[in-house]
């Protein structure tokens, strides 16, 4: 009993480490008072005045954009590039092409991608974030995919086939079917890690039309204000969510790959 | 074999995967209405050949045609054969009832019809209760029932099954079995069935082709595989037998065992000779019948009748008891045959 308490005390302590600050963050947006550093008494008013902070909202709104453009495209791209790797190029340096978005640093990505924007004169907006921060979506899509596709029992559009079924409808039968848990997965992925990027978008947004994290991070640069609080409150919900659904998804796709399937 | 009842025709037909050549020269006629079998160990290319058929894999040479059009330019979706799946393949997210019908959808037929249709085969495998069941909560014969449904209920005009009743138990297998022969009555199906039982093959079949390593070794009907094998490789693959090498001098066959046996005259050219267990006969060592003379190795009890090996002259033989009191272990003995029980065999 005694050697067991040992061995889960440095889990316990890395718990606290990573989960105190969020704890505190949520305590703190139900603070009566605007000082971030004392507590004076429970109070919900911050969640309502978010919605009247003009800056917060145009960011949840280009934020939203951004991410649901992301997810459109990586998924699309993302789908498609998966196929492309696994059934008709197989190569192992388009494999390493495909990849590198996924792995390579945040801000070479960045600056890279604004050079680029400034040479062939591409005006600067939510289009532009999106499209950047399809670069990784893609990548991440196509891996999650991918993994799905090779794991797909080729017999199975074989029968579709055999029994009358055009490449299309194999195609849309039988071959979606079985990789739609990996697409929503890789939906998932691209539209949450669309939501929080930061330096990406902080070199590709126009400055008229900065995303979320852009927002948060010019108004914590002179202190936390209580909104920032209640917000990061929200946005903890919506990922705790992704990850529940995500965590589904996966189940599913492990009940429906079945035992001998 | 006349060729205006050839429903497939496969001429010279060659596979090759690297340095496996999975099909060599294959060259098979298929009539209307039979129930052919493919018989061979395993990878000898009884799939590959099926897949070629169907359409999943193009031969690197050679023409496959059937009722005389060429079907190897037309897709697998166009041919008007099916194939049922060594590994079943049913469609994990549908149903038993959908996997079944799809073949039905494909063809745009009327709901009902449809599922008047997969109503009737349903019944016909005993799969009734389980229409909305999924694979994965099937057990093993189950889904290889509901694949043998899905692949009979388009009536092809050729229907392939690959391996269609091995993980059935016995007795569901034998209903199978007649189930298959009645419907290539009544539907009028042709048949080919790929199996690597011989008893399935010997007993379903109207013709069997026994492949080894990607070769037709011999093409017959069952009995005159069992009367009449060519090779060693097939004698010993069905049935079982006894194979004396040697060869053949004036009348007596010379081997390393059993010397100076005499042999009729067709065993002139033959490689090896094959004695079937029940043309020897286990006599007494002083019966003057006795062609060789040896001691009882084992006894084999089959229900049925039992099987004596016996060795002698260092070759162990294998023979049918007839009489009710068994041997024992060492007891000695002699073999009797008739002069034309040795099958001759040319080939390895
Ligand atoms: N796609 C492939 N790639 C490489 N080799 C293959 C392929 N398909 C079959 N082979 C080889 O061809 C040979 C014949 O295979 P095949 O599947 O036709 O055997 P089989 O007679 O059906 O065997 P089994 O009774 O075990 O099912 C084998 O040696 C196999 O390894
Ligand atoms: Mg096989």
């Amino acid at each position: 009993m005694m050697t067991r308490a040992l061995r889960t005390t440095p889990l316990w302590i890395l718990y606290a480490f990573l989960y105190i600050p969020i704890a505190v963050v949520v305590f703190m947006s139900f603070n009566a008072s605007d000082s971030p550093y004392t507590w004076t008494g429970f109070s919900l008013q911050w969640y309502p005045a978010l919605l009247q902070d003009a800056d917060i909202m145009g960011g949840l709104r280009t934020t939203l954009i951004v991410a649901v453009g992301t997810t459109i495209i990586s998924v699309i791209l993302g789908t498609l590039l998966a196929f492309a790797l696994e059934r008709y190029f197989p190569s192992r340096f388009l494999d390493a092409a495909a990849a590198a978005p996924a792995v390579m640093p945040d801000i070479m990505l960045a600056v890279g991608l604004l050079a680029f924007y400034t040479l062939v004169g591409f005006t600067l907006g939510p289009v532009s974030v999106i499209l950047a921060h399809s670069v990784f979506g893609i990548a991440f899509v196509a891996a999650v995919v991918r993994v799905r596709l090779s794991g797909l029992d080729p017999s199975l559009e074989e029968a579709s086939r055999d029994l009358g079924a055009s490449s299309l409808k194999t195609f849309w039968s039988v071959t979606l079917p079985g990789i739609r848990p990996a697409i929503l997965a890789g939906a998932l992925l691209a539209f949450t890690l669309s939501l929080d990027e930061f330096t990406v978008a902080y070199f590709t947004a126009s400055p008229a039309d900065p995303t979320l994290p852009i927002v948060i991070y010019s108004s914590v640069r002179f202190g936390v204000t209580p909104q920032v609080n209640a917000l990061a409150t929200l946005l903890l919900l919506v990922s705790f969510v992704a990850v529940l659904l995500a965590q589904r998804t996966a189940r599913l796709s492990d009940s429906l790959r079945g035992r001998n399937t | 074999m006349d060729s205006g009842d050839v429903l497939l025709d496969i001429s010279g037909v060659s596979r090759s995967f690297g340095d496996v050549r999975a099909l060599d020269d294959v060259s098979i006629q298929i009539r209307e209405n039979e129930f052919f079998a493919l018989l061979g160990p395993s990878g000898c290319g009884k799939t590959t050949l099926l897949r070629v058929i169907a359409g999943f894999e193009q031969p690197d040479s050679g023409t496959v045609t059937l009722d005389g059009v060429d079907l190897l330019p037309i897709p697998p979706e166009k041919r008007a054969v099916n194939l049922m799946f060594q590994s079943y393949a049913l469609f994990p997210h549908m149903t038993v009832e959908r996997n079944v019908g799809y073949g039905l959808a494909c063809e745009r037929l009327p709901r009902d019809e449809i599922s008047s249709r997969v109503d009737e085969v349903l019944t016909t495998v005993g799969l009734t209760d389980k229409r909305n069941a999924l694979p994965k909560t099937l057990s093993g014969g189950q889904r290889q029932r509901v694949a043998l449904a899905r692949a009979i209920v388009k009536r092809p005009r050729l229907l392939l099954l690959d391996e269609p009743l091995s993980a059935l138990d016995r007795k569901i297998r034998g209903e199978m079995q007649m189930e298959l022969k009645r419907l290539q009555h009544e539907v009028g199906i042709t048949f080919v069935v790929v199996t690597h039982d011989q008893d399935e093959a010997m007993s379903l079949a109207d013709r069997v082709a026994v492949m080894d390593r990607g070769v037709v070794r011999q093409l017959d009907t069952p009995l005159d595989l069992y009367r009449r094998p060519r090779s060693i490789f097939v004698a010993d693959f069905i049935g079982n037998s006894t194979i004396l090498r040697g060869r053949f001098d004036q009348g007596t066959w010379i081997g390393d065992s059993a010397p100076g046996l005499s042999v009729p005259d067709t065993c002139r050219d033959a490689i090896a000779l094959a004695l079937r267990p029940e043309a020897l006969t286990i006599v007494p060592t002083d019966d003057p019948r006795a062609r060789v003379r040896g001691e009882i190795v084992e006894v084999f009890f089959q229900g049925d009748h039992a099987l004596a090996q016996l060795r002698a002259d260092g070759t162990v033989y294998l023979a049918v008891l007839r009489d009710d009191v068994l041997p024992r272990r060492g007891d000695p003995r002699g073999l009797a045959w008739d002069e034309s029980a040795p099958i001759p065999l040319f080939e390895e």
